[in-house]
C-alpha cells in the first residue's frame, strides 16, 4: 500500500453567504500524480487555497507528511513542503533565470555579498537534471511560458517540496511543450514527489495522472483510479444531473429555413480555437456546450471582436463582418453578457441607471449632453419589464443581488435593440428564482427575432433553452444536436467521444 | 530581420551610454571653437552632476525600481542643509548628523505610510514634500550662513592650479558622487537587498510568495532615497557656505527625468544604477550645452528639449518597441 502524504478530512470553508467547501476529503500518496476534477464552482481552487494558506479553513483537518498542519500563509506552506505553480506564474520576469531560482534564499560569499557564481552553477545543475539546457544568466522573459513554468517547478523542487500543486499548467503550452512538462512530472514522481494536477483537458488527465478526486458544488463526489473510470462516467460525475430537472421547454425546430445571421468559417486562434465552423440563424437560441477550456468563451470573444482570429472569417448577414473591436460588434448589433460579471460587466459604484444605459449613451446624447428624459423612460421600462428589484434607478448596482445585476446587464444590451445576444454563463451565481426569470427572458428575446448564443457549463440549462446545441472540445466543434436529440446524456457522450481521435475513451 | 532585431536590442540596452557618447561628440564638434571638451568644462559637468541633483536621481532609482515614487527629495535636499546650518551652530558634528537624519526620517515615514497604511507613494511623498517645505520656513526665516570649518567640508578642492583653465581644482563632491554611484551599483547587483528591490518592483506578488519581506525592502529603499537627498543637500550648503530656503525646488522632477533617461522603468523592476549615472551625465551635458547657446532663447528651449529627450528615452523602452525585441516567446 502506498504511503499517504496528504490527508484532508471534513474540510469546511465558508465565505459570507456561500459554503464553498462542504466537508470535503482528499488523500494524496507519495509519488503519485493526483487530479482534482470538477467544473467551475466545484471547490477545487478553494481547496488549493486553503491547503496553501491563502485562505483559512473553517473546519476539518489537514495532515501532511505525518503531522497536522494549518498554514496561515503561502510561505508557511512552502516551508512544510507544499509548493504551488500558479496559472499566472509567480516569478519576476525581468530578473535572470538563476535569480528567480534563488530569490529570497541567495547564497552568500564570505563578504556577505551574493554569490552569483554559485547561484549560476547550481541553477545550471538543477535545470540540467530536468533536461533543460538554457542560458540561466538571461532574463526569464527571454524564454517561453513553458520554460518559465519549468523554472518555477525547479524552484519548488529545489526548496525541498514534497507536494507540487499545478493549477492548469498546460493552459498556455503547445503540444510539444506539454510533453516536456509531462517528462518533468514523471521525474518528480520517480523522486517520490507527489503532484496535484488540475486541468480541464481530459486527455491530459488520462495521460499523466494516477488517481483523481472529483468535486461538484463544493462537495466530495468520489475518488477513483484513472484505470477504473472512463471519460463518459467522469463527465457525468463532474457535470452531474440537474437535481431539479426542469422540463425542456421547446419542441420542434423552426429554423431549418431561417437565414443565417452570423457564420464563422474555419476560425483559428492561438492555442484555444482550432478551426471552428458554426452558424447562428435569425431568432435561434444556440447553445455552446463543452467542458471548461474547450474554447466556448474564446469563440464568443472572437465573434464580439475582443480577440482577432489568426485565421478564418466571420460573416454577418451574408457578408464579411469586418469586426475589429467590441465597438464594431456593438454597431453591427451584438450584445455580450460576459462570464465574469464583476470584472467585465458591472461598474460597481455607478447606479443601476448608469450601468444600464452606459452602452447606449452615444445614442442618448445631444451635443454631449445626456437626454435625461429619454434615459429615464428607457430605464423605467426595463426595470419593469425585467422585474429588476431595486429601490430606485439611482441605487448603486453593487447593492443588488447577483440575479438583479445580471438583469441590469441584460437590459443594457436589450435597450440597444441587438440582433444577437451572446450570454456567457448567464445564470452563474444566481438564485433559482432569478434563474427561471432569466430563462423566460431568453425565450422572449428569441420570439422577438433576436438570436441568442448561450454558453453554459450546465448542460441541463442548455437543454431547457436551446434550439440547437454545438458541442465543443479542445477548441474544435465535435458535434451538433438539434431539437429532440437534445439530451444531457447525448451531449456528454459526444464530449467523451471527442477524444477518440487520440485513441482513448 | 534578425540582425535588425539584434542591433535594436543592443541599442536598447546601451541606449543611454550611446546618447551620452553622441552628445559628447556632437557638442565637441559643434562647439569646437569654444572647446567643449576642455577640462574645465568637463569638470563643470561633473560638479553639477554631483551637486545639483545627481544624488537625488541615484536615490530615486532605489524607489522607482520598487515601482514607487518619492516626490519629497527636493524638499529634503533643502531642509537638510538648513538643519545642518542651524544645529551646526551648536555642534558641527551634530549638525551633519541631524542634517542626514532629515532624509532618513522622512524616508522612513514615507516608507511606513506606503507599506503599513497602504497610501500611494505619490500621495505620501507629496504630503511629505509640502510638510517639509513648510518646516523649512518654520525653522529658518532666511538663508542660513555656514561658517564652521568642519561644516564646510564639501568646499575642499583637489589639484588646485594643476589643471589649466580650472585653477580652483576638482571639488571633493565629484569623487564622493563617483564613490556613491559605485556603492549603489554594488548594492543593486550584489546584495540581498538589491535583488529584493528588483523582485519587489518586478512582481510584488511573486516576491511575497518567495518569502521576501516586501515591507522591509520598500522602507529601506525610501530610507536610502531620503539619505542620499539629505547628503546631497548638506553638501550643497557645505560647498556654497549658505543653506538657501528655496534650494532644490522642483528637483524631484529632474531626478525622475534623469532616471527615465537612464532607462529606469517607472513601472519598476527594470533598469540599472549605472543607467541612472549616465542619465545624470546626459542631463547635465545638455544643461551645459545650453549655456553655450546665445542667451535669450536657451532657458525655455532647454525645457522643451529636455521634455523631448525624456519622451525619446522612455519611448525606446516602451512596450510597443519592446515587442520588436526577440525572445518574447522564444524557443523551448
Amino acid at each position: 500500500m502506498a504511503e499517504v502524504l496528504l490527508e484532508i478530512k471534513g474540510l469546511e470553508k465558508t465565505f459570507p453567504g456561500v459554503r464553498a467547501l462542504k466537508g470535503v476529503q482528499l488523500t494524496v500518496n507519495k509519488g503519485e500524480v493526483h487530479a482534482l476534477m470538477g467544473e467551475n464552482g466545484a471547490g477545487k481552487s478553494t481547496l488549493i487555497k486553503v491547503l496553501t494558506g491563502i485562505y483559512q479553513k473553517n473546519g476539518g483537518t489537514i495532515r501532511f507528511d505525518g503531522k497536522e498542519i494549518d498554514c496561515k500563509t503561502p510561505i508557511e506552506a512552502n516551508e512544510v513542503g507544499i509548493s504551488t505553480i500558479y496559472q499566472e506564474l509567480n516569478l519576476v520576469l525581468f530578473q535572470t533565470v538563476y535569480e528567480n531560482l534563488f530569490l529570497g534564499r541567495e547564497p552568500r560569499t564570505g563578504f556577505g555579498a551574493i554569490d552569483r557564481k554559485a547561484m549560476i552553477e547550481q541553477t545550471d545543475k538543477i535545470l540540467k537534471d530536468f533536461g533543460i539546457h538554457i542560458d540561466v544568466t538571461k532574463p526569464l522573459k527571454a524564454y517561453s511560458t513553458a520554460i518559465q513554468q519549468m523554472v518555477a517547478i525547479a524552484r519548488a523542487v529545489s526548496i525541498n517540496a514534497k507536494l507540487v500543486i499545478m493549477d492548469e499548467p498546460t493552459s498556455s503550452l503547445d503540444k510539444k511543450e506539454v510533453q516536456v512538462l509531462f517528462g518533468i512530472i514523471r521525474k518528480l514522481k520517480s523522486r517520490g514527489i507527489a503532484v496535484i494536477f488540475i486541468s480541464h483537458k481530459l486527455d491530459e488527465i488520462y495521460e499523466i495522472c494516477d488517481r483523481m478526486t472529483v468535486f461538484k458544488d463544493g462537495e466530495y463526489v468520489g475518488e477513483y483510479d484513472i484505470k477504473d473510470i472512463d471519460q463518459f462516467r467522469l463527465i457525468s460525475l463532474m457535470v452531474g444531473k440537474d437535481t431539479v430537472a426542469l422540463e425542456r421547454k421547446k419542441t420542434g425546430y423552426d429554423f431549418a429555413d431561417a437565414s443565417p445571421l452570423v457564420e464563422v468559417k474555419n476560425i483559428k486562434q492561438g492555442m484555444r480555437l482550432h478551426g471552428i465552423n458554426a452558424v447562428i440563424k435569425q431568432g435561434e437560441v444556440v447553445g455552446l456546450a463543452g467542458l471548461l477550456g474547450s474554447g466556448r468563451t474564446e469563440l464568443a470573444q472572437v465573434l464580439f471582436g475582443v480577440n482577432m482570429p489568426d485565421e478564418g472569417e466571420v460573416f454577418w448577414m451574408g457578408s464579411s463582418a469586418g469586426i475589429h473591436s467590441p465597438s464594431d460588434a456593438i454597431k453591427k448589433g451584438m450584445g455580450f453578457c460576459t462570464e465574469d460579471r464583476k470584472v467585465e460587466g458591472i461598474v460597481p459604484n455607478l447606479s443601476v441607471k448608469e450601468n444600464m444605459t452606459i452602452a447606449l449613451l452615444p445614442k442618448l446624447q445631444k451635443f454631449g449632453f445626456v437626454k435625461k428624459k429619454e434615459q429615464d423612460e428607457i430605464v423605467d421600462k426595463y426595470i419593469e419589464r425585467l422585474k429588476i428589484k431595486t429601490p430606485s434607478p439611482e441605487q448603486a448596482i453593487r447593492n443588488l443581488s447577483g440575479g438583479n445585476q445580471q438583469k441590469v446587464l441584460l437590459a443594457r444590451w436589450m435597450c440597444m435593440n441587438p440582433k444577437l445576444m451572446i450570454l456567457d454563463e448567464p445564470t452563474r451565481g444566481i438564485d433559482v428564482g432569478a434563474k427561471a426569470e432569466i430563462e423566460v427572458l431568453i425565450q422572449e428575446l428569441s420570439k422577438s427575432g433576436i438570436s441568442v448564443l448561450m454558453i453554459s457549463s450546465e448542460i441541463a440549462e442548455l437543454e431547457r433553452n436551446c434550439d440547437r446545441i454545438i458541442v465543443m472540445r479542445d477548441g474544435k466543434v465535435i458535434g451538433e444536436v438539434i431539437d429532440q436529440d437534445i439530451h444531457q446524456d447525448k451531449i456528454m457522450e459526444l464530449i467523451a467521444q471527442g477524444s477518440e481521435s487520440e485513441g482513448r475513451v | 530581420m534578425n540582425t535588425i532585431k539584434k542591433a535594436y536590442r543592443s541599442f536598447y540596452s546601451r541606449s543611454t551610454i550611446l546618447a551620452f557618447l553622441l552628445l559628447v561628440v556632437f557638442a565637441s564638434i559643434f562647439f569646437r571653437d569654444r572647446n567643449f571638451l576642455s577640462a574645465p568644462n568637463l569638470i563643470n559637468v561633473l560638479l553639477k552632476s554631483a551637486r545639483n541633483g545627481g544624488l537625488l536621481a541615484l536615490g530615486m532609482t532605489f524607489v522607482i525600481l520598487c515601482a514607487e515614487i518619492d516626490l519629497s527629495v527636493g524638499a529634503v535636499y533643502a531642509l537638510s542643509g538648513v538643519v545642518m546650518g542651524l544645529v551646526g551652530q551648536i555642534n558641527p558634528f551634530l549638525g551633519i548628523v541631524c542634517g542626514l537624519m532629515v532624509g532618513v526620517v522622512s524616508g522612513l515615514l514615507i516608507g511606513l505610510m506606503v507599506t503599513k497604511m497602504r497610501i500611494s507613494s505619490w500621495i505620501a511623498s507629496l504630503a511629505m514634500m509640502f510638510a517639509l517645505r513648510g518646516m523649512i520656513q518654520i525653522v529658518a526665516r532666511r538663508s542660513v550662513a555656514i561658517e564652521n570649518a568642519l561644516l564646510r567640508f564639501a568646499n575642499t578642492n583637489f589639484l588646485k592650479k594643476t589643471i589649466p583653465g580650472a585653477m580652483s581644482g576638482i571639488s571633493i563632491m565629484i569623487p564622493i558622487f563617483f564613490i556613491l554611484t559605485l556603492i549603489c551599483m554594488y548594492i543593486g547587483r550584489n546584495t540581498k537587498f538589491g535583488m529584493g528591490i528588483y523582485a519587489v518592483g518586478g512582481n510584488g506578488e511573486a516576491a511575497k510568495m518567495m518569502g521576501i519581506d516586501v515591507t522591509k525592502i520598500k522602507i529601506k529603499a525610501f530610507v536610502c532615497c531620503g539619505f542620499l537627498a539629505a547628503l546631497s543637500g548638506i553638501m550643497l550648503a557645505s560647498g556654497s557656505g549658505s543653506a538657501t530656503l528655496s534650494a532644490g525646488n522642483t528637483y524631484e522632477t529632474y531626478a525622475i527625468a534623469m532616471c527615465a533617461i537612464g532607462g529606469i522603468k517607472l513601472t519598476g523592476g527594470e533598469g540599472k544604477f549605472s543607467g541612472t549615472f549616465f542619465g545624470i551625465l546626459v542631463y547635465f551635458i545638455i544643461d551645459t550645452i545650453f549655456t553655450y547657446l546665445p542667451s535669450g532663447i536657451s532657458v525655455h528651449w532647454q525645457s522643451v528639449i529636455m521634455g523631448i529627450l525624456v519622451l525619446i528615452s522612455v519611448g525606446v523602452q516602451s512596450e510597443v518597441l519592446q515587442n520588436l525585441r526577440p525572445g518574447k516567446r522564444g524557443q523551448a
